[in-house]
């Protein structure tokens, strides 16, 4: 977990009540993104692995593995998933800034209020809708074609993980912004850096 | 309400939401969310989830997170550094020598994948802080990496021309072969511009006294001793593209299976060589790795949702079939797709652009005695061009991913001449066809 | 009067005029009875090449309603629907005339039941035979496979490649043509329609065509979903039905037509073409026997008798 996350905590005063089990959800929300967004890089790495071994066993050994090539697709889509929150943590989700210039500070926090907010409506229809394709596939048994024939219910539950995430990361900054802790300007860019 | 009324509509919808300033991913996500509830059967709203994994679950697809690690790995070490000091102790003497070690590096790189993002991440991570740290402006330094990625489906192999083959039914050897020269046409146009364009850069930094002015006056003082001991550090990136093409030509892999191997030979070069072994030194390149790569995704993974409902709605047919029964002439026909293109480029990704446009334009096409070859080559530069145009231009937020510090609106700028180059190439090529066809006319055998 | 309109997808790349792919051809002559027939009452709009959504999402589209109709290669459906991988089961269908019998055998009043169940339905059969492009020499026995890299490109068919001592080997199906050309496969097995479209004949040297004998036979239906299905008044479903079997000889001929263009194509750039004979055929469908029928007997269920109910069409 980076530490950068927790600094701009402990800058802050101690808060009363309900707001501080909300700063607990929020905390537990940042760290277990910060998590996996780098379980994600991992398995990103490990893929490459996979797909060299694949070409050493082919190549050099004359016996292809038949479960290489599906094993690396689903890794990736679940590295994509699951790293979604962490990126969005980051602000690293590109958007275009032409408003940026020609709005003052203010009308600028609103505009990237609603942007989140409308962010969240997708991000939230998306987990919604990818747990039911989760379940379907789960209660289904289905699988791939291959010879292999691994479960599909793996990487949609992952998908469906990281997009319940990547709504939580959402609306965390929302909140954080409504209730005015962050006391920084909203803007896009990374809201930390290594 | 009729297809046009609603393909104006979602258009219009759509660039609200982007410049609203919301995420790029889920602006198009959530604008074809709306048009799905509004105009589509409620079954729809049920599978987005299934569209989205459907359209993510192809290998090709996904080898970005692979090459944008090999870019980090690569990125993270003093290894650009040396590639660029390398390639500019023996440039130096020309005029923008660095700038023009990054074309020529954007090119080799192109030759070795078919994704222009990829070729964009690999170079353009060590790339940019150079040509910065050298003084060149964020704008040309970004646009040199984002128009000199664009190569990558341009100079084989690229997974632009084989999606074209199959669209259009022409052979992918032959559109491989064809490539090769436009290819060389734009790093030469390329390689021009960033001359000029540093010359220009350093007359203006003559009359100031900023660091930036200091960098890009500085005379380097360069003997042969520099430039001959410079070579060995070329050598482990000179191994590493020597594997990947060993693996790609010999047999070993395929094209996306490359990325693999790229990544894996760079983190081992960067542990090894470059002693990059310290906790924070991973976590950088894992940081960078994932956050970029991720972006990208997501786009990518939202764009096919947003391509599914505009198909679905019959908003892409609409237009193309308009287009074709327009019966233009066939130069005044091939202006209005050029522009039509471009503007699709605006929004979309090359492989939805050429499979939804291809089938429709290929009887025109024929009609006007179009050479298919040909078009294949100008549609590719089309797309390349999309790749650096705003909204959704897949260079531009790789740029914008491995350089936080810069703004968009530079990257836009500096890209804008090379936007240029990018139409002289086409006016060129329609002027010399032969450009593209005298290679697989007289040496591609078969087919 | 009201009219109805159904969206047909496929994979298949748009045709214009006769020597298209005859897939979509078949879509379009089917759209253009149809509307005719019902007075317009009935509209198909077609989206060829993929181009409103991915090949493998069509089956699940179908089932959901998502999409009216599609011509599909049916066992691209096993993930979700096991008992369809016998429409691309090795060597179980030998020709294009015993494939149509299946069509009112027990075994294809059982695989539209399944279908059904499933919310889709078959108005047009279809069968496709398919080759093997060789990097290198023909391949016609099963020892020719000894020790090549190959692509089948579905369960049954890497069962039987593995069996016949080769190494299944797992590609996308747009990596085949780079593969070939640098040998990191050495042979691929698809429908004579690809192999031509994929252009495998710039980079193979040899090819095994469906001339002959072939034990590639794949099942490729024009499919309606049951929900477009309940939409359509009784006349419509009447006039969907009849236009639908009245394609089948067009299928065939398509389908044949392309198997003779396959070895035409292939001989003009200079490959080796090759049929297979019977003797070579009983080795295939001995190895089919002991690899891809027993794994399909063993994992799905029913899947003995389904194995039995399509043998038992002659
Ligand atoms: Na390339
Ligand atoms: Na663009």
């Amino acid at each position: 977990m980076n530490p950068a996350t927790h600094s701009t905590v402990a800058e802050r005063p101690a808060e009363s009540g309900g707001r501080s089990v909300w700063r607990v959800f929020a905390q537990s929300v940042k760290g277990v993104n910060v998590l996996t967004g780098y379980l994600s890089a991992v398995i990103v790495v490990i893929t490459s692995l996979i797909v060299c071994y694949g070409v050493f066993m082919r190549y050099f050994m004359d016996s292809p593995i038949d479960w290489g090539l599906e094993l690396s697709i689903f890794l990736l889509i679940i590295a994509t998933f699951m790293s979604a929150a962490y990126t969005q943590l980051q602000r690293g989700h590109v958007n275009i800034e032409v408003l940026e210039h020609l709005l003052s500070p203010g009308a600028n926090r609103v505009r990237y209020l609603i942007g989140d907010a409308l962010s969240l409506v997708f991000c939230a229809f998306l987990a919604f809708n990818a747990w039911e394709f989760f379940l379907e596939a789960f209660e289904d048994g289905r699988i791939t074609e291959s010879t292999w024939g691994p479960k599909l219910w793996v990487p949609y539950l992952f998908m469906a993980i990281g997009s319940t995430t990547l709504s939580l990361q959402l609306l965390v900054q929302i909140v954080d912004v409504l209730v005015g802790w962050k006391g920084r300007t909203h803007g896009s860019g990374p809201e930390w850096r290594e | 309400m009729d297809t046009t009324t609603i393909g104006l509509l979602y258009t219009g919808v759509t660039l609200v939401l982007l410049f609203s300033g919301m995420p790029i991913a889920f602006a198009l996500g959530l604008s074809a969310l709306g048009f799905m509830a509004g105009f589509m059967p409620s079954a729809h709203l049920g599978s987005v989830a299934e569209t989205i994994f459907a359209e993510l679950d192809n290998f090709t697809l996904l080898t970005i997170p692979l090459f944008v690690l090999m870019g980090a790995a690569i990125g993270k070490t003093r290894a650009g550094a040396d590639i660029y000091n390398s390639l500019n102790a023996w440039l130096h003497r020309v005029p923008g020598g660095l700038g023009l070690a990054n074309v020529f590096a954007c090119a080799v790189f192109a030759a070795m994948c078919g994704s222009s993002p990829a070729t964009c991440s690999a170079i353009g991570s060590s790339g940019i802080p150079q040509l910065v740290k050298r003084g060149y402006s964020e704008g040309l330094a970004t646009g040199i990496i984002a128009a000199g990625g664009t190569l990558g489906i341009l100079i084989p192999p690229s997974l632009t021309l084989i999606l074209y083959g199959l669209a259009s039914e022409q052979s992918i050897g032959r559109l491989f072969m064809a490539g090769i020269g436009p290819g060389t046409l734009l790093i030469f146009l390329f390689a021009l511009w960033v001359m000029i364009k540093y010359k220009l850069e350093r007359q203006v930094a003559a009359g100031r006294n900023d660091a930036a002015a200091q960098a890009i006056l500085e005379d380097e003082q360069i003997t042969w001793h520099d430039r001959l001991s410079a070579l060995p550090r070329l050598l482990p990136f000179g191994i590493l593209i020597a594997v990947i093409m060993i693996a790609m030509y010999g047999g070993w892999a395929t094209p996306s299976e490359v990325a693999g191997i790229g990544a894996v030979g760079a983190t081992v070069m960067v542990i090894l060589l470059y002693q990059c072994y310290r906790v924070d030194d991973i976590k950088t390149i894992l940081s960078g790795t994932i956050r970029e790569s991720t972006m990208i995704m997501m786009i990518i993974a939202t764009s096919f949702l947003f391509t599914y409902v505009m198909s679905y709605l019959g908003i892409t047919q609409k237009a193309a079939t308009w287009l074709v029964e327009l019966e233009l002439s066939k130069w005044v026909f091939f202006f209005w797709v050029n522009v039509f293109i471009i503007v699709l480029g605006f929004f979309l990704p090359p492989v939805a652009i050429i499979l939804m446009v291809t089938p429709i334009l290929l009887p025109a096409l024929n009609a006007l005695n179009i050479d298919l070859i040909w078009f294949g080559i100008v549609m590719t530069i089309l797309m390349e061009l999309g790749l650096i145009t705003p909204p959704v231009g897949l260079n531009l937020f790789v740029i914008n991913g491995i350089s936080p510090d810069i703004k968009l609106k530079n990257i836009l700028l500096g890209s804008l001449p090379f936007i240029g180059l990018m139409l002289l190439a086409i006016v060129i090529l329609c002027v010399v066809p032969g450009i593209a066809t005298w290679l697989p006319n007289h040496f591609y055998q078969g087919g | 009067a009201d009219t109805t309109v159904l969206k047909l997808s496929h994979q298949f790349p748009a045709s214009n005029g006769p020597d298209g792919d005859f897939r979509d051809q078949l879509a379009q002559k089917f759209a253009a009875e149809v509307t005719q027939k019902t007075g317009g009452s009935l509209k198909i709009e077609i989206y060829p090449g993929s181009s409103l959504m991915k090949t493998k999402s069509q089956f699940s589209a179908l089932r959901k309603g998502t999409l009216d109709l599609s011509v599909l290669p049916l066992a691209y459906g096993g993930g979700e629907v096991p008992e369809v991988t016998l429409t691309l089961m090795p060597a179980l269908v030998q020709s294009y005339e015993q494939g149509l019998r299946w069509k009112t055998a027990p075994i294809g009043v059982e695989l539209e039941k399944i279908l059904e169940a499933k919310g889709m339905k078959i108005l047009t059969w279809v069968w496709q035979a398919g080759g093997i492009a060789s990097r290198d020499k023909p391949i016609t026995q099963p020892e020719h496979m000894k020790g090549l890299k190959v692509r089948g490109g579905d369960r049954s068919m890497d069962l039987l490649i593995n069996g016949a001592g080769g190494a299944a080997t797992n590609l996308p199906s747009s990596e085949i043509y780079s593969a070939m050309s640098t040998g990191v496969l050495d042979a691929a097995l698809t429908s004579s329609t690809s192999l031509i479209s994929y252009r495998l004949n710039e980079v193979a040297k040899s090819v095994t065509t469906a001339r002959g004998k072939t034990f590639w036979f794949m099942f490729e239906p024009l499919l309606i979903s049951m929900e477009a299905w309940n939409r359509l008044t009784s006349e419509q479903q009447k006039v969907v039905t009849e236009v639908g079997a009245s394609l089948e000889p067009f299928a065939v001929e398509g389908a044949k037509r392309d198997d003779q263009r396959l070895a035409e194509v292939y001989a003009k750039s200079g490959d080796t073409v090759v049929d297979m004979d019977d003797a070579a055929f009983a080795q295939w469908v001995a190895i089919a026997k002991e690899t891809a029928y027993k794994h399909f007997a063993e994992n799905v269920k029913n899947g003995q008798a389904l194995l039995d109910m399509a043998q038992a069409v002659k």
